[in-house]
């Protein structure tokens, strides 16, 4: 994961993050031959308390859709934090880009925040399970073919 | 009873064990289903039902088979356990199990490989190049007619723009021909739809095929109007809705004056039909099915492998298993009957095997438990006939034993023989009073033993008794056992069974000689008595007569027949004489004083009469052997003296000539008996005489008076003793006399 910037609106606490390399060649092609693939960006913020646990105080689970029309050869993205429209784009690695990018995720409103308190913000990215045709779901029950996730990575901050 | 109990204790442990079992495994099955669904998303489409019923099924299934494995291996380890510390039963467990694994693992291999080879044949079959690019080609077929369509639109675009810059239709002056124009040439072009946009972007003219609904789909964005005349390019746009797609292409419209200088757009739009796009969707469906599972062919085949495997082994563990309960099946019975037949053996008719089947075994294990309930029924009957039996034959033990006491004690002897003349019992009595030993005749034929005189008695007696019908004779008879007379009174009875069958016959002997001599010797006194008394009282009458007669006429009748006179006189007197000493011998014997018992020293006694007789007869040689060690008896030392007197008085008058006289003094202590034997080497005895020698009146000598041994006899049995005559080696006479040293 890189590139986290953590940063604020006028009103919103902001994060962008980048996860690199997150595609292997099976993904590729899993994702060339017509499955949904979803990636899922888990962002925590938590209130640092010195003597007590921190305080979780946002929760967001984010997901990213990508999926591949063959016969029109276009990639539909599906982005929430940007745009409820679904994207198109027949650039596989501008579509890849896209998916592994987090941009101006709002985390939270700026008013839920205490002036001076130090925060944490935890973030992670994992792949989710590809959706298989049903049945090779019960085929397929002790294999797992594309397990992906980062690490937690935490940028702390003081309001 | 007690196995019973124990069957029943090891049934309820079963189920308790069973049921934590359950109560383990339930837990599991749902934690597991819960734990699958949350970790294995199976997909929005299948409902929270079915995921869980899936999830239980395969728990179940994985649970089970482990159970089975555990089970099994569990077996299998316990049976190899058993088979090596040699458990009943185990040998057979070990070869049925073995035959099941055999029978079943063969076929369960073959068909694993010919099915993994089966599988991976057919899957490979189904991603053959053939149809993958079959499939391929259907698919560009498909992007193809996209792609034409969107040629298409652009072409007719492109043409429609150059007609419109050539004959200026943008010019305001002949926007009215622009609207017919591009009705014919949408018609011309079976075009859905025709629009033509100013520089301003505005719509200056537009054609609609009536026949398609347009209303899905939006009007065109104005950006992408805006890029086509930035960009001064062709665009292509695909718009979808539900019943099909909108592809429009926007060429822009030149200048006819003017190079390069766009004046307008024009959009022409082409629309796809939703069954055409529908089964284009599903060529590309198709497709990317068929490319999902060609990416996921290993795994398919590995899958396939495993869940092979998975199910081979279930069914080697199954035929396992299935060994085990079906050799339990046999090998539990045979155990049992093993077991119930060695506590048979060792006496427990008690043992009875539970098991409950309805095959051939159960009809073994009942015929079994039948016949040991029938076991010990007869036991208990042959236990209660031997208590019977032990109980009767104590009884007649103790009637045996009663009987034998009785023969031994009894004074008469008994002897018995069987049909067959065999003796059979032969009492102590007899044994002492026949000499005999009872050893030596029991078990042989009286025929054999009896001599022919006696012989011919029983046997007249047995074979009479058929015709006279007589059981029961009694004779005295006189035997001679080694020298000694024996005076005996037989009774011969016949002894018959309850069905009178002739068992064989008894003899009851009873010594009559010491009675008779007793007998005899009281007559004896009695008339010795009786002759005293009568013949004493006439002698002194006649020999005081004869005195007066020869005092009185013996001076006168001296001269004539004076002789004759004197000897006759005198001749009377002294036969009066001789017979008054014989009066006084009767009178003395048959007033013989009771013996008066006490202590004394019989040597001494013996000594002193032997003296007397020494010194007379010198032609005699007298020898006294004592030993020192005789003890002291009750005597009459009178009587004993006498006794001795008379001995060897007799020995003396047996001794013609020159002759040897022993008297002998010994003790045996075994028997504390003093005995004295008196032997001379005089005439001897004959075998007749020696059963009346100690008769009164018996003598062998002319001048004997018979009473000197009849006297003997009567004082050695006043002192409890006996005295026997015998035979003296080489010639001459032996008196053998036994006291008692009783002090």
């Amino acid at each position: 994961m890189s590139d986290i910037i953590v940063t604020n609106t006028r009103d919103h606490l902001l994060s962008y993050l980048n996860v690199r390399d997150c595609f292997t060649e099976e993904m590729d092609m899993a994702i060339m031959n017509g499955i949904s693939t979803k990636f899922t960006f888990i962002v925590k913020l938590y209130e640092i308390r010195s003597a007590w646990f921190d305080r979780k105080i946002a929760d967001i689970r984010l997901t990213h859709t990508i999926e591949y029309n063959t016969l029109k050869n276009e990639f539909s993205l599906l982005l929430p934090e940007q745009n409820k429209t679904k994207v198109k784009t027949k650039d596989f690695d501008g579509a890849k880009e896209l998916m592994a990018d987090v941009v101006a995720l709002k985390v939270i409103r700026l008013d839920k925040l205490k002036k001076g308190a130090q925060y944490q913000i935890r973030m992670k990215a994992e792949l989710d399970k590809i959706e298989l045709p049903f049945y090779l779901n019960y085929v397929l029950f002790f294999l797992s073919l594309w397990d992906f996730e980062t690490d937690w990575y935490s940028v702390e901050f003081r309001y | 009873m007690e196995r019973h109990v124990d069957t029943k204790n090891e049934d309820l442990k079963r189920r308790k064990r069973e049921i934590i079992i359950i109560c383990i495994i339930l837990p599991i099955i749902i934690l597991l289903t819960y734990l699958g669904t949350k970790v294995f998303d199976l997909g929005v489409e299948l409902p929270i039902a079915g995921n869980i019923l899936i999830f239980v099924l395969i728990n179940i299934n994985v649970i089970l088979l482990l159970l089975l494995l555990y089970l099994t291996m569990r077996n299998l380890v316990k049976l190899v356990f058993e088979r090596k510390k040699g458990v009943m039963g185990s040998g057979l467990r070990a070869k049925l199990v073995f035959a099941f694994v055999i029978l079943s693992l063969l076929p369960t291999i073959i068909i694993f490989f010919v099915s993994v080879q089966f599988i991976s044949l057919s899957i490979d079959y189904w991603f053959n190049l053939q149809i993958e690019q079959s499939l391929q080609k259907s698919l560009e077929v498909g992007q193809d007619y996209y792609k034409r369509v969107e040629d298409e639109a652009l072409a007719f675009g492109n043409s429609l723009s150059s007609l419109i810059t050539h004959e200026g239709y943008m010019l305001l002056s002949k926007e009215d021909k622009l609207g017919a124009f591009i009705e014919e040439k949408r018609k011309e072009y079976n075009l859905t739809a025709i629009q033509i946009f100013s520089s301003k972007l505005l719509p200056r003219a537009a054609s609609y095929d009536r026949s398609v609904d347009l209303r899905p789909f939006k009007d065109l964005s104005i950006d992408v109007l805006r890029k086509s005349f930035k960009d001064s390019t062709d665009i292509k746009v695909i718009e979808t809705s539900l019943h099909g797609d909108l592809v429009r292409g926007i060429v822009p419209i030149f200048s006819r004056t003017e190079t390069k200088a766009q004046v307008g757009a024009i959009v022409v739009a082409k629309f796809i039909p939703g069954v055409i796009l529908n089964r284009l969707a599903t060529i590309s469906k198709g497709l990317e099915g068929y490319k999902q599972l060609k990416m996921l062919k290993k795994p398919i085949k590995l899958t396939t492998l495993i869940f092979l495997s998975i199910v081979t082994l279930l069914v080697i563990f199954s035929a396992i298993w299935f060994g085990f309960y079906l050799s339990k099946g046999i090998t539990v019975p045979i155990e049992e009957l093993a077991k119930a037949t060695d506590r048979i053996a060792s006496g427990d008719y008690g043992f009875h095997i539970d098991l409950e089947s309805k095959d051939e075994m159960g009809v073994l294990v009942n015929s079994f438990n039948r016949m040991t309930k029938d076991l010990k029924e007869s036991k208990i009957k042959l236990e209660t006939v031997n208590k019977d039996l032990i109980k009767s034959s104590k009884e007649s033990e103790q009637r045996r034993i009663y009987t034998e006491t009785i023969l031994t004690n009894v004074a008469a002897g008994v002897i018995s023989a069987d049909s067959r003349g065999v003796i059979s019992i032969i009492n102590k009595s007899a044994e002492k009073m026949l000499n005999i030993s009872a050893k030596e005749i029991i078990g042989q034929n009286y025929k054999y033993i009896l001599g022919p005189k006696y012989h011919s008695i029983i046997s007249g007696f047995v074979e009479g008794k058929n015709r006279t019908r007589k059981e029961f004779i009694q004779r005295e008879i006189g035997i001679l056992i080694k020298g000694h007379y024996l005076k005996l009174l037989v009774s011969l009875n016949l002894l018959r069974d309850d069905r009178n069958n002739y068992l064989g016959l008894v003899a009851v002997f009873e010594n009559m000689t010491e009675l008779e001599k007793a007998q005899r010797m009281a007559a004896w006194r009695e008339v010795a008595r009786r002759i005293a008394h009568e013949v004493k009282n006439p002698l002194t009458p006649i020999q005081l007569s004869a005195q007066r007669l020869r005092r009185k006429y013996g001076e006168l009748l001296a001269k004539e027949n004076g002789r004759v006179f004197d000897e006759c006189t005198r001749l009377i007197i002294d036969n009066v004489e001789e017979l008054r000493v014989l009066v006084n011998e009767f009178s003395s014997f048959a007033r013989m004083p009771t013996s008066n018992p006490v202590p004394d020293n019989i040597k001494e006694i013996i000594r002193d009469a032997v003296l007397l007789y020494k010194d007379v007869h010198k032609n005699i040689t007298f020898n006294f052997i004592e030993n020192n060690d005789i003890p002291k008896l009750k005597l009459d030392r009178e009587q004993i003296k006498r006794v001795m007197i008379n001995l060897l008085d007799n020995a003396v008058a047996a001794i013609p000539d020159k002759g040897k006289i022993n008297i002998r003094l010994f003790y045996d202590k075994a028997l504390r008996i003093v005995r004295i034997e008196v032997v001379d080497t005089g005439s001897g005895i004959s075998n007749k005489d020696k059963g009346r020698l100690f008769e009164p009146y018996f003598s062998t000598k002319k001048s004997g008076t018979g009473l000197g041994l009849a006297i003997v006899s009567t004082i050695i049995t006043d002192h409890n003793g006996f005295i026997r005559v015998e035979d003296n080696k080489p010639h001459g006479t032996k008196f053998i006399i036994e006291l008692p040293a009783r002090v």
